[in-house]
């Protein structure tokens, strides 16, 4: 009998792969059961719940059904001063020799002075009693060197290292640049790193608070940030990752170009022109595992140059159609007088159509756009106040009006 | 660069505190099992504690039963490169002029001379309102300057700004709070409204509707609950809805409904699932919109005010059909 050794269980990890999609699951959907997690071992599941559940100690809720116990990270994004799943950036295993060499190295190069690699291994073991071969020290003063901890000068041969001189709170105007970080941290890209510089920051009590807020967001950081990395230097990229619509694996080559992001879906895209296809797509960000540079692109201004030309008449992400558009009407009946805040929505929300007012309480919306499916949504909500929709796909229109009938099957005329 | 690194881990931050600590006084066993607990998670204080305790970390040393740190000075680390870089793309931002003007983003960009990390014109906002505030606005950066600081000093404002409904409004105001929306690119001021130095309710005001922001000099002495204020005009409601998976319902919806405090279980009967999920009554109309955006996919089961004006709306909707 082969007996295989269980690895031992631990709070911190190795890379954020296996917990960012049980994360994911447990918060967006939170009613999934052991079993439900198929795809990788039962064993495999125990461990990052019971990771996760540390970690998230305050936002869990438990269900249970004949199924078995299904697990939920429970938040209102509205009410929280600061985004709880920054906590799995802050997770990261470590050896004893990173941790002792962190806080012995810079307690030694606080006193700014500079000091050789040599210098610092001989002031270890005499001053700490922390004994550490000369090439273990090295490769942690190039490894901080490369971070920004640490400043390097060239002395003849030699390298003296010290501490950099750039603190968070000695920048400029310190209590408004906190503001600007706790704000900046819950809603742009990377947003987890301005909490690391908050974690520095004593006593501070953030006044902002965040609506349609997809917390979510920040298990995709890395995949979104190496994106902006390749799009800056133009590369040519190697993706793969699984879909959100079908579970399906996939790899291709191509050049992301540019991210979109839905603030009403809460999705968020990146751009890339797929070379064996030439053409254009969107790839969902939180569908994406893997990214890695190919080569340089050297038509990535064209590409982007097309990406660009189908933003005006792009409703949202499809690029289906894009060589053709649909025209869209929409009459809508509102009420002059008590109804502006309606017209102000369309106008708001419609993009780049036109509103004309054909009469009194009678307006008319066009707008022509690539795949006029993309926003059968948008005018469901405006149920009760359309008149009339034409236009050049009649499937959309078809659909809509069967829509319309079968809500009405659904909800009845009342009681 | 690393993006994902222990140096801003919770394990280390939680050795930093107590090397802090330790500094200060010597530290018990059981000093250093509570700080670990306060400063990383739970079951942290199980890893970190021995290795500190047993000198395998070389980080403390025992003496009479009390821990003393080996290091000399509090630990204090610079910024790294991925942190500046971060900070030099927020500066970059359109909606970090309300915070601060260019020349004052120019000293802290000369403070940090590195290249951003990211292009923000790399990202763009497909479904965005069209009319969001306006950060370059020097008037509305200054109000909101002021207000930011109001909220920190707990100073009385006099604002003038035009409601809802077109009507101008002015009164005394208590700053709270900030509230950001992402998806209508807005900022609103939670605050209570003060009549003769009383809490009367609590308001909610576009940034980007304000005409006028004056700091009164007075200054509010109680601690003022903005929240406890709120309920008072409203109160958490639950919508239960019933979902089919059809058209990947079920992933848009919970994606979409990703933000909202909710629990959902599926009927293994029906197959259908079955979603409550937490508003504030105040956004009872928001929600509705949304609901009707998914269509017969999904049904609201309660509450009753929702359902009724599902039902208006629909009704509506099949009569104007029938023209």
């Amino acid at each position: 009998m082969v007996v295989r050794a269980v690895s031992e269980y631990r709070e911190t990890i190795k890379s954020l792969d296996k917990v960012r999609s049980y994360m994911r699951d447990l918060y967006i959907y939170g009613f999934r059961t052991r079993r439900d997690f198929s795809a990788k071992s039962a064993r495999t599941y125990d461990n990052e719940r019971r990771r996760i559940e540390n970690w998230l100690r305050d936002y869990i809720t438990w269900d249970y059904s004949s199924k078995g116990k299904s697990v939920c990270i429970s938040v209102d994004s509205s009410k929280i001063e600061r985004n709880p799943l920054f906590v799995v950036w802050k997770s990261k295993s470590f050896t004893d020799n990173d941790i002792t060499l962190h806080f012995l190295l810079s307690d030694i190069l606080s006193d700014c002075g500079e000091y050789s690699a040599p210098a610092l291994t001989e002031k270890l073991s005499s001053d700490y009693d922390a004994v550490f071969d000369l090439q273990t020290v090295r490769g942690k003063l190039r490894e901080y060197e490369r971070e920004g901890i640490l400043s390097v000068r060239k002395d003849g041969k030699t390298l003296l290292y010290s501490l950099s001189d750039c603190y968070f709170d000695s920048l400029p105007y310190p209590e408004r640049l906190q503001n600007a970080c706790a704000f900046f941290s819950e809603i742009t890209a990377g947003g987890y790193i301005g909490s690391t510089l908050m974690d520095s920051v004593r006593k501070y009590t953030s006044v902002f608070r965040f609506k349609h807020h997809f917390i979510a967001h920040t298990l995709d950081d890395e995949i979104l940030l190496r994106l902006l990395s390749f799009i800056r230097e133009k590369k040519l990229c190697a993706i793969s990752g699984t879909s959100r619509r079908t579970g399906q694996d996939f790899s291709m080559t191509a050049v992301p170009l540019r991210i979109l992001v839905s603030v009403q879906s809460g999705r968020r895209y990146v751009t890339v022109y797929t070379s064996p296809r030439n053409r254009l797509t969107n790839l969902r960000i939180d569908s994406i595992t893997d990214i890695k540079p190919v080569a340089d692109c050297a038509d990535f201004d064209s590409y982007e140059q097309a990406a660009s030309e189908h933003t005006p008449r792009s409703w949202g992400v499809s690029l289906d159609g894009a060589h053709r558009s649909e025209q869209v009407f929409v009459r809508f009946y509102v009420d002059e007088e008590k109804e502006q805040y309606v017209l102000q929505r369309i106008r708001r929300e419609g993009r780049s159509g036109e509103l004309t007012r054909l009469d009194k309480n009678i307006y008319l919306y066009s707008v022509e756009v690539y795949d006029s499916h993309e926003m059968t949504p948008w005018l469901r909500s405006f149920m009760g106040r359309i008149l009339e929709i034409e236009g050049t796909n009649r499937q959309v229109i078809d659909w809509f009006w069967q829509d319309i009938k079968a809500l009405h099957d659904m909800y009845g005329e009342g009681e | 660069m690393e993006y994902f690194s222990e140096i801003y881990g919770e394990y280390y931050r939680a050795v930093a505190a107590v090397l802090s600590c330790a500094l200060k006084a010597p530290l018990t066993e059981k000093d250093i099992y509570n700080i670990i607990r306060q400063n990383a998670f739970e079951e942290s204080a199980l890893y970190i504690a021995p290795k500190l305790i047993s000198g395998e970390w070389n980080l403390l040393r025992q003496e009479n039963g009390l821990f003393y740190p080996v290091t000399k000075r509090e630990a204090r680390i610079p910024m790294t490169h991925l942190q500046k870089a971060w900070l030099l793309s927020v500066l970059e931002d359109k909606r970090c002029s309300a915070f601060f003007d260019e020349s004052e983003k120019d000293e802290i960009r000369d403070s940090l001379d590195l290249t951003p990390l990211y292009d923000n014109d790399k990202i763009a906002v497909v479904d965005a309102c069209a009319d969001g505030d306006s950060y370059s606005d020097s008037e509305y950066c200054s109000n909101f300057r002021t207000i930011l600081n109001a909220i920190r000093t707990k100073e009385i404002l006099r604002i003038l700004y035009t409601g809802g409904k077109g009507t101008k409004v002015w009164g005394s105001f208590l700053p709270c709070r900030l509230e950001y929306s992402n998806r209508d690119d807005k900022m609103r001021l939670h605050a209570v409204k003060l009549h003769s130095g009383k809490a009367v309710f609590a308001s909610t005001i576009n940034l980007g509707r304000i005409e006028k922001v004056i700091p009164s000099g007075e200054f509010c002495e109680k601690e003022i609950d903005i929240d406890k204020a709120a309920k008072k005009r409203s109160h958490t409601e639950t919508a239960v809805i019933e979902l089919t998976d059809q058209r990947n319902a079920l992933e848009r919806f919970m994606v979409q409904f990703a933000s909202y405090d909710k629990h959902t279980r599926h009927d293994g009967d029906t197959d259908k699932y079955i979603c409550s999920v937490s508003y504030n009554s105040s956004d009872e109309t928001e929600l509705l919109i949304r609901l009707l955006s998914f269509g017969p996919v999904i049904r609201v089961l309660s509450p009753d005010s929702l359902v009724t004006e599902m039902r208006r709306r629909i009704n509506r909707q099949f009569e104007l059909m029938g023209r």
